[in-house]
């Protein structure tokens, strides 16, 4: 009886099997072995309020033919893909035993001293604070893979995930603070008091709040997490799927689509940054991608079977959040290049804006390139210097149209992370860049 | 730190209940554009959890594959090494105590009724695409807490995203979710009028000129929209958030929460669910809960570990995964007085209906407070049609509540995450809504 120890003995099994019996039919597609455990939960009124483990289990294959992408996955590792996939199932497995090895155990201590300290940071910045949420997610994996062409290969994809909302009150009025510290790799390279601390000025600075202005302003985004207003706004157009489906940019390359000095890369090898990735879920190596160089469309973000349909070479961007979804063309870190600017600058060059500090969560409309977000913390811009706070507002434009309004560039590229959500996947997303500013988006509740 | 420190609350858990639950599940996906089959996805997948259901509400949850027996020992070893060697849950014993909950039997998507449903909106040429993402899912799942029989439900789901794209004076998509249990109830909605109407719907936004101002004091919310808004109310019912401080609605059983005219239940096997549950992801069986009786709060979602906040104790659902239970929705039928008013047949003037909405959010849970941009169609005085687009709308979602006065009697269903939502496209007043 042939013996399987480990998962990477478990890709080349299935990777055989598919070269033999399906390289007739389909000359691209990949296999995927997923393994690893994830802890998430919330923090709340001290202590943990409740606690996941879960050890990730499966395995997949994808293959493109001319009835478009075919994917089969399970947790179950004796389930028989490839005859799935080939109308034979349970052909041969029952000379296979499985005996491979647990992923190694979860550890919650560092976890839970983090959580403590983080909240210790926020409660001591004021006694104005008066409740800490943390949602977190520490995930260890390793995924296997391999392509019917012979590419194999596997990857890490460690993550450590916090979503900080530190809630502070002044009798008559409540704020929310939210930071969302994240990063590839363990929870040792986030500090807890600075992450604590941060949200904590954030939840402070909020206090006393208005309302948002009415209309169009000038609004300065800041670096990192802002950069979520990219990604949601001009990015999500350029992926395959929907170019294929006439996205604003689909017949857009090597026009001009943003103000020049706008330079923006799709970059899956940045150290750290929680969308990187060495290998992407089908087992292409992953390559940055630039996008936009100064102003000008120079490229889209494929997976395999987008890539076959726009008759190029996957860019590398085939993600799924586990091997259990099929992949689709997403995002890695998107990445805005620095400009010139410093950040008090582009302040003072604003008579009247707005600031957004922390943007929540966006949505586009691919096919007309209309997008909403939420800005969660922000302050108005009053004669070049940041005034009063403002409650958390949307913010919305046409993506198309923010490119060509980026009028000021700074340099102060910072890496934050966000979740990108599409068809139901949510997967880990980076957002680097520098602030900047847009001469005009809407803002607030309505327009006169 | 000790582990047993870090799980503090959890030692005392040894004598709490314990609860063994697993799910195997089968999905299939299909997603058909104008015609032509882009991608077939199919997924097994098992999951066990072994959860500690304690009083200070911390719970220990891992999650394997597949769900056979030694996976269940592995996880219940698991949980005892993590909370220390007081707790050492064991496997409980299997019942017979099984039961069914009456959906169809499992059955798939037909790839040639989707290219069928796809292309007769969208012939070459055509300037309307029609993208249908069709899901199935069907689940075996057994849930046994400590000396209690295992009890075993079968259950399906099935689920159409369709996006309609038209290219006329405007460049419009629109994008609805259809629920149900099997493939054949959603092929009945898009079959029925489902899909031609939000057809229509899109090609109309697309083709009457666009308004730039909207006065309307009442505005009718698409059920695609209406449910999505009371999903975010959902929150503030539950029991733990009630506890917590964390819900605008806590102490205020009896009192006037909404309209005279709403009635929203809970009941995860209620006809018209998807995802049809008879028992809670704790054990307990479900029935109606009635959450707002014409207005007045009556009960809040609950579990054990708030049963004397609320007594109604079988409202835990789990995350997609298996995650941790907590306290939310399983299924929830909102319901409106009066017979229904259709847009279409209202003689006031100056009446807006919202059919898209995009960026939907709201700030939290306490305030109530949300925003998002909406797109629709508008009636103005002297009776001209016209169409709205991207227009910033706000409101707040207790207000809301208060402000709904009709029902246009076209449901729509909404998931999130594991819970579902049907109501009726309603009528509503309070809203402010900007110019585009």
């Amino acid at each position: 009886m042939k013996q399987i120890r480990d998962a990477g003995a478990m890709r080349d099994f299935h990777l055989e099997r598919a070269r033999t019996k399906l390289s007739s039919r389909f000359s691209v597609g990949s296999i995927a072995v997923d393994r690893g455990v994830r802890i998430k939960g919330r923090w709340v009124n001290q202590r943990i309020d409740s606690l996941t483990v879960e050890r990730i289990s499966g395995h997949s294959i994808g293959v493109h033919g001319e009835g478009g992408l075919i994917h089969a996955s399970s947790t179950d590792p004796t389930d028989d893909l490839v005859g799935r996939i080939s109308d034979s199932e349970n052909t041969d497995f029952s000379e296979v035993a499985v005996i491979e090895q647990a992923f190694s155990a979860p550890q919650l201590v560092p976890l839970s001293n983090w959580l403590r300290v983080a909240d210790a940071a926020a409660r001591s910045a004021s006694p104005s604070v008066v409740q800490v949420v943390i949602d977190f997610e520490v995930t260890d994996r390793h995924l296997w893979f391999g392509q019917l062409t012979g590419t194999v290969g596997d990857d890490s994809r460690s993550l450590t995930y916090m979503i900080l909302r530190v809630i502070a009150s002044d009798g008559s009025s409540l704020s929310t603070g939210f930071f969302t510290p994240a990063t590839r790799g363990g929870i040792d390279l986030l500090d807890a008091e600075t992450c604590g601390t941060e949200a904590a000025r954030r939840s402070l600075g909020g206090l006393g709040a208005r309302s948002a202005p009415i209309g169009e302003l000038p609004v300065v985004v800041s670096g990192g997490r802002g950069i979520v207003m990219l990604h949601e706004a001009c990015c999500h157009p350029l992926e395959g799927d929907e170019v294929l489906r006439g996205s604003t940019y689909a017949d857009q390359i090597g026009k001009p689509v943003a103000a020049s000095g706008v330079t923006i890369v799709d970059d899956p090898l940045l150290e750290n940054a929680v969308g990187s990735y060495s290998f992407d879920d089908e087992g292409t190596p992953a390559r940055s991608t630039v996008v936009i160089r100064d102003g000008q469309l120079t490229g889209f973000l494929t997976d395999l079977d987008t890539a076959a349909r726009m008759g190029c070479v996957s860019s590398g961007n085939g993600r799924s959040p586990s091997a259990l979804h099929a992949p689709l063309p997403r995002m890695t870190n998107t990445c805005l290049l620095p400009g010139p600017h410093t950040p008090e600058e582009l302040l003072s060059a604003t008579p009247l804006g707005l600031y957004a500090e922390h943007v929540g969560g966006g949505e586009v409309v691919e096919a007309t390139g209309r997008f909403t977000f939420r800005v969660t913390n922000a302050f108005m811009i009053r004669d070049g210097q940041l005034a009063e706070p403002v409650l958390e507002t949307t913010v919305s434009g046409h993506g198309g149209q923010v490119l060509r309004d980026i009028d000021m560039i700074a340099g102060d590229v910072a890496v934050s992370a966000a979740r990108c959500g599409k068809f139901g996947q949510k997967v880990p997303v980076g957002v680097v860049g520098p602030s900047f500013r847009v001469a005009k988006l809407l803002v607030g509740g309505y327009s006169e | 730190v000790s582990t047993a420190e870090v799980v503090q609350g959890i030692q005392a858990a040894a004598t709490e209940d314990v609860e063994i639950w697993t799910v195997e599940t089968t999905a299939r996906d299909v997603v058909v554009r104008d015609g032509v089959v882009e991608r077939h996805g199919s997924s097994t997948h098992d999951t066990v959890t072994t959860e500690l259901l304690t009083p200070q509400g911390t719970g220990f949850v891992t999650t394997h594959g597949p769900a056979d027996g030694t996976a269940v020992v592995e996880t219940a070893r698991d949980v005892a090494r993590l909370v220390g060697s007081r707790a050492q849950p064991t496997p409980v014993s299997t019942g017979t105590n099984s039961l069914t909950s009456g959906s169809a039997p499992h059955e798939h998507f037909n790839d040639d009724d989707l290219v069928r449903l796809s292309s007769q909106y969208s012939p070459q040429g055509s300037d309307v695409h029609v993208e249908i993402r069709a899901h199935e899912e069907y689940w075996k799942v057994g849930t046994a807490l400590s000396a209690d029989a295992t009890r075993m439900y079968e259950t399906s789901l099935a689920e159409a995203i369709c996006r309609v794209t038209v290219e006329k004076r405007y460049r419009v998509q629109l994008t609805q979710y259809y629920f149900g249990r099997n493939q054949s109830e959603i092929t009945g909605l898009l079959q029925g009028n489902g899909l031609s109407r939000q057809v229509e719907q899109a090609y109309m936004m697309a083709t009457l000129l666009g308004s730039p101002g909207h006065s309307a004091d009442r505005v009718l919310l698409h059920s695609r929209i209406s449910t999505r808004l009371l999903m975010m109310a959902m929150p503030s019912l539950a029991a733990d958030a009630v506890e917590q401080q964390r819900s605008r609605l806590a102490n205020l059983i009896g009192a006037s929460v909404a309209s005279p005219k709403v009635t929203v239940v809970e009941n995860a096997a209620a006809e018209v669910a998807p995802l049809p549950r008879p028992w809670d992801d704790t054990g307990r069986p479900v029935r109606d809960v009635t959450l707002i009786n014409h207005g007045t709060l009556e009960n809040y979602l609950s579990s054990p570990r708030t049963a004397h906040i609320s007594p109604v104790t079988s409202t835990s659902w789990r995350g997609v995964d298996g995650e941790s239970s907590a306290i939310g929705v399983g299924h929830v039928t909102c319901s409106v007085d009066d017979e229904p008013e259709r847009f279409e047949d209202l003689q006031s003037p100056e009446h807006l209906h919202i059919l898209q909405a995009n960026g939907l959010h709201m700030s939290n849970d306490v305030t109530g407070n949300f925003s998002f941009v909406g797109s629709g169609i508008s009636v103005k005085k002297d009776g001209q049609l016209t169409s709205v687009h991207d227009a910033p709308i706000s409101g707040n979602i207790f207000d809301l509540l208060k402000g709904i006065d009709g029902h246009d009697g076209i449901r729509a269903t909404w998931r999130s995450g594991n819970s579902f939502l049907t109501a009726p496209g309603l009528w509503v007043r309070g809203l402010t809504v900007g110019a585009s």
